[in-house]
């Protein structure tokens, strides 16, 4: 067992750590997914940057 | 006790122990880092949902004003910088676990850096889930534990089975 895991354990206990595990195990099908599945290209921040800039641009067509 | 009694002792400890463990844990180094890359990107993306969100309201909240505008644009803008960053180390992380070649445990360390930065600027505008304060907790030890430099040849992940 690696030291990280074991410094781990001693802060969280050995249930916390199992079920943080066990979430990336193979066997959990909804983990079975990969990287690019869980964080899709455009995050929600770069999402919402959108529509700020767009509310910006509205804000400025707006002042006469 | 004699020792050879010691020994046969340990062993069925041992035995009863493997027996026990769950079946879906990790069990091998690859596989606890495969678990760590995957539990960090579900950290990410909901540390950046979380910012996205505390962006939504100041945008809300600003109702048109071009300066609150610009400081909710800021916190999207530093948030979804710090998701990319971590997205492609997460992903770098994860190919090189599939390829199982080069330093992969220097890869794991880096995108433990990555994803941790992410979700501390996270935390710096928005309230985090649990998970993302589990994700934060592996993210710590693991770029403690393993240093992120490509010149590293998998010295520092000695003793795990592979």
């Amino acid at each position: 067992m690696p030291a990280w895991l074991i410094e781990l354990v001693k802060q969280v206990g050995v249930p916390m750590v199992e079920t943080l595990l066990r979430r990336g195990a193979e066997s959990d099908p909804a983990i079975e997914a990969r990287v690019r599945d869980i964080l899709p290209e455009r995050s929600a921040s770069a999402e919402e940057l959108d529509r700020i800039r767009a509310e910006e641009t509205r804000a400025w067509e707006d002042v006469p | 006790m004699k020792p050879l009694q010691l020994l046969a002792l340990a062993l069925l400890v041992v035995a009863v122990m493997q027996a026990c463990r769950p079946a879906d844990v990790p069990h091998t180094r690859a596989e606890w880092q495969r678990a760590g890359v995957t539990l960090l990107a579900r950290g990410v993306r909901a540390s950046d949902t979380a910012c996205a969100a505390t962006a939504s309201t100041m945008r809300v909240l600003a109702r048109g004003d071009g300066h609150r505008l610009e400081e909710a644009a800021h916190v999207a803008s530093v948030c979804a910088e710090k998701y990319t960053t971590a997205r492609h180390a997460l992903e770098g992380a994860e190919a090189a676990l599939d390829a199982a070649q080069g330093d992969v445990t220097s890869s794991v360390a880096c995108a433990a850096a990555a994803a941790l930065s992410a979700v501390d600027t996270a935390g710096r505008y928005a309230d985090l889930p649990p998970v993302v304060r589990q994700a934060r907790a592996v993210a710590v030890e693991l770029a403690a534990a393993f240093p992120c430099a490509v010149e590293k040849g998998g010295t520092t992940d000695a003793g795990m089975a592979d």
